[in-house]
């Protein structure tokens, strides 16, 4: 299949999740011309991490609840998206490195599935990677989502808390941030208000 | 005032305002919705539609995704004439041509009939400097076609 073809497929697919699923990722509703005023923010709304499932790159259906007892960080990315290729040695060092303890990194890719097999022969990931195309943009209107830029990630604590959200390219500093403020929170030095607002990059 | 005038002038009009709302929003580091981040206006001019942008600082849309379909039967679209874009290496994906700011596509369209409307399907994909891509968006744009186009 062409990358066209791939691409426009991925298009109308993106349009037929629009108005199934997903309401509120206006671009691609039909009829509601992208010069019309709209609320702007890609804020989460949600305060505990929602309940979905979606295959690994072995074809298995995991749920994102399935890493009992530990905080995750959940990156949503794409095989074409320049600044996510350019963040995930950095996660694999963070998951691989010790820094992380009890944090598991979780990628989410919203792409197709051959795509993210043949780019995991590359990249060889030390972390579970989740694929869908509609499942997965579904996932992430599971957060509350107006819409999404990619990369996209969710830091929750270990009893599934959302701590805070992140737009962008990571670097090394919001992991920092990330792992100072889950210690305070988990020692009791600060509480779930506090460190929802340090991590609201 | 004459439809044709009225139209010019909104287009005049709105896609500075979408632009300063853009700035603004820019200011935040939140990313823009995709259609302030990609402000496109769609209209017919001699026998082309015109898709016209004007894309905020620190945004950008790459030429090789963009596509264009005519929604109208009876309406056949040509081969879109897209400007010189900017040359950008992608440490990636190689070198890529990309645009920013203002421009404008022409797509020539064939009409056998009498319609004086067109639905056309706007594709494309962008991303800004900051460090985040849009997924790629599929638009449908009402266009106006003169009696004469």
């Amino acid at each position: 299949m062409s990358d066209m073809t791939r691409s426009t497929m991925l298009t109308l697919a993106l349009s037929a999740a629009a108005l199934l699923a997903y309401a509120g990722y206006r671009v691609v509703i039909p009829g509601n011309p992208p010069d019309s005023a709209a609320p702007a923010g890609a804020s989460v709304m949600v305060e505990t991490l929602p309940e979905f499932a979606l295959e690994d790159l072995n074809g298995q259906v995991r749920s994102i609840h399935g890493w009992e007892g530990d905080a995750l960080l959940i990156n949503f990315w794409a095989t074409w998206c320049a600044p996510c290729l350019r963040e995930i040695p950095l996660l694999k060092a963070f998951q691989d490195g010790g820094r992380a303890g009890d944090v598991q990194v979780v990628g989410i890719a919203v792409d197709h599935l051959e795509a993210v097999q043949a780019f995991d022969e590359e990249m060889d990931f030390n972390y579970p990677v989740l694929v869908g195309e509609l499942e997965a943009i579904q996932a992430a209107a599971e957060f509350g989502l107006q819409f999404f830029v990619l990369p996209f990630t969710v830091f929750t604590d270990r009893h599934r808390r959302i701590l805070g959200v992140h737009n962008g390219e990571l670097h090394a500093e919001h992991l920092d941030e990330f792992l100072l403020v889950l210690n305070e929170l988990e020692s009791g030095s600060m509480d779930i208000d506090t460190a929802r607002a340090r991590l609201q990059h | 005032m004459t439809g044709a005038t009225g139209r010019n002038i909104a287009r005049r009009l709105l896609l500075p305002l979408l632009a300063v709302a853009a700035s603004a929003a820019a200011q935040f580091d939140e990313p823009l919705p995709p259609e302030e981040a990609f402000p496109l206006i769609a209209f017919a001019e001699a026998g082309s539609v015109v898709v016209s942008f004007q894309v905020p600082d620190g945004y950008y849309l790459y030429r090789h995704r963009f596509g264009f379909e005519s929604l109208t039967d009876g309406i056949v679209l040509g081969v879109p004439e897209l400007p010189e874009g900017r040359p950008h290496v992608d440490e990636f994906f190689g070198a890529v041509e990309i645009f920013r700011g203002d421009f404008q596509i022409r797509i020539p369209y064939r009409r056998s009939g009498t319609m004086d409307e067109m639905r056309v399907r706007l594709e494309l994909q962008g991303c800004a400097d900051i460090g985040y891509c849009y997924l790629p968006v599929s638009w449908e744009k009402r266009v106006r076609l003169a009696s004469g186009e």
